[in-house]
């Protein structure tokens, strides 16, 4: 008897071992919330303390730092059908993902630590009409209600009296923007304009892209850096039908 | 109206132009928050005198026409500008001009109708901009002609852009030439405002028009109508169209732009 005691007792043993196996891979899976897709020149990630370099298709985990090089970028696709696409000299975070039972996003946010994030994101409106994507910068927040949309950060930006500065600018969709500290509510940008906020100001109203944001005047980032003379063509010469051109000088 | 009583009308509008201008130049320094005017009045242009870093060259592409019933241009030509710092821009630009003259003349793209002449000349100009604020130019050009004219030619552009923080921004533009060769002084105001902002056009409307005096020009001359523009942001391509009434009777210009830019 007993041996048959000491028979059993891996027998009962194996499948709490596998349960518990099971346990701890759907726990890893969970903190896998994405993945690169693609990378151009460098970047690193930051995992739990640790430094190393990006590469192509490798799994991005909950908490993870990505950081591009100068003249690199890199694309993470997450879990729930977004896409995130960094410049380059930025600095991204994943601060949090839940995803239902369905495979819809319940809650994503991500922090834009510095440099210019494009976001295309998957339905975001839950159905209490509450954002499900969410971007942090430094002083801002960007709760997405729409799909496609800009995010940048800066240490110091002109619009701002070279004060740090968060710009969005939005592509398609809604986004709501508010001062991370709360400070004076928020703004409703709509698809083609884009808004700044600057440190420790609520959000300036939206504006047309390129005209009102961070990048202003440099026609940088699908803006418009304005109209000037000259840029529409050098204007036409002062000549109504004058002696001087009929003489064959002006 | 006689060239004395014109001349008087002309320095009117010059004193008017040049106070608009004062006060634009003060409005966007408010409406546009300029390099740190909202938040250091101590500073206005932090770092003037650093060089542009990271720099960036730019460059335009225009061509355009105008036609009326007493004459009509074509001009082409491109506009480079080097940054030397945050607010100061090296300028060159070079215009090529066609001009054709002739009663009843309508139509630029038509050199065999009813013209008299047809006058081509190139026109070679550099000098600085300052960026007043991030959308507001000031541009000074020193310019010499050649072919058939070969005035030199001195340039004044002024842009700007007010309450773009908001949904139907303002801009103001206004260019100065004068031509010490037949000594005329034209000026071309415009001034316009956003109608509509998507992820890939912007829509402008407003009005301008030129106004012309001194040299050969009796009196005062010019021309005004309203405009419309239209900017597609994927390709940083623009089109102007204005059309009006004025000296020359009917008109109407097209003018079409490309930027591109290079950060350095």
């Amino acid at each position: 008897m007993k041996i048959i005691k000491i028979c059993r007792f891996p027998i009962r043993v194996v499948p709490l071992v596998l349960v518990a196996m099971l346990l701890s891979a759907a726990a890893h899976a969970q903190t896998v919330v994405g993945s690169i897709t693609e990378l151009t020149g460098s970047a690193q990630i930051t995992r739990a303390g640790a430094t190393s370099p990006v590469t192509s298709a490798m799994p991005v985990d909950l908490h993870d730092s990505l950081t591009t090089a100068a003249d690199s970028h890199l694309t993470v696709r997450l879990n729930d059908g977004s896409t995130l696409s960094l410049s380059e000299m930025s600095t991204l975070v994943i601060n949090e993902q839940v995803i239902g039972p369905s495979g819809v996003r319940q809650s994503t946010k991500v922090g834009l630590l510095t440099g210019r994030l494009y976001a295309a994101v998957s339905s975001a409106i839950s159905g209490s009409g509450a954002p499900t994507f969410q971007v942090n910068t430094p002083n801002a927040i960007a709760g997405v209600r729409g799909t496609r949309f800009n995010v940048s950060y800066a240490s110091a930006s002109p619009v701002c009296g070279d004060r740090p500065s968060s710009d969005v600018g939005v592509l398609d969709g809604e986004v709501g923007v508010s001062n991370a500290n709360g400070a004076g509510g928020g703004v409703l940008v709509s698809p083609g304009y884009e808004t700044v906020v600057c440190a420790g100001e609520p959000p300036l109203p939206p504006g047309p892209l390129g005209l009102a944001g961070d990048g202003t005047g440099s026609g940088a980032a699908r803006g418009y850096s304005g109209a000037q003379p000259g840029a529409g063509g050098a204007p036409p010469p002062a000549c109504p039908v004058c002696p001087a051109c009929s003489s064959g000088k002006m | 109206m006689s060239t004395e009583k014109g001349m008087k009308v002309l320095r009117n509008a010059v004193g008017v132009a040049a106070a608009i201008m004062m006060l634009m130049i003060a409005m966007p320094a408010r409406a546009q928050a300029p390099y740190g005017v909202m938040s250091s009045m101590s500073t206005p242009y932090p770092g003037f005198f650093s060089l542009a870093d990271p720099g960036r060259f730019d460059l335009i592409v225009f061509g355009g026409g105008f036609g009326s019933n007493k004459y009509g241009t074509a001009q082409e030509g491109f506009q480079g500008e080097q940054t030397l710092t945050r607010y100061l821009g090296l300028v060159g630009r070079i215009t090529g001009y066609e001009l054709w003259e002739g009663e009843g003349f309508a139509n630029p793209l038509d050199p065999g109708g009813p013209v008299s002449s047809r006058l081509n000349f190139g026109r070679f100009q550099g000098g600085l901009d300052f960026l007043i604020t991030p959308l507001t130019h000031l541009y000074l050009l020193g310019g010499k002609d050649v072919g058939n004219s070969d005035a030199a030619t001195i340039e004044g552009d002024f842009s700007t852009w007010l309450f773009v923080h908001s949904y139907h921004p303002i801009s103001f533009m206004t260019s100065t030439v004068h031509n010490f060769q037949n000594s005329v002084t034209s000026s071309s105001i415009d001034i316009r405002t956003v109608v509509g902002s998507t992820e890939n056009f912007l829509f402008t409307a407003g009005g301008g028009g030129a106004i012309y005096g001194g040299g050969f020009v009796s009196g005062v001359a010019g021309q005004g109508g309203p405009d419309l523009g239209v900017y597609y942001r994927p390709w940083r391509l623009g089109a102007d169209v204005q059309g009006g009434y004025g000296s020359a009777d009917q008109y109407g210009q097209i003018a079409i732009y490309k930027q591109f830019s290079w950060l350095e």
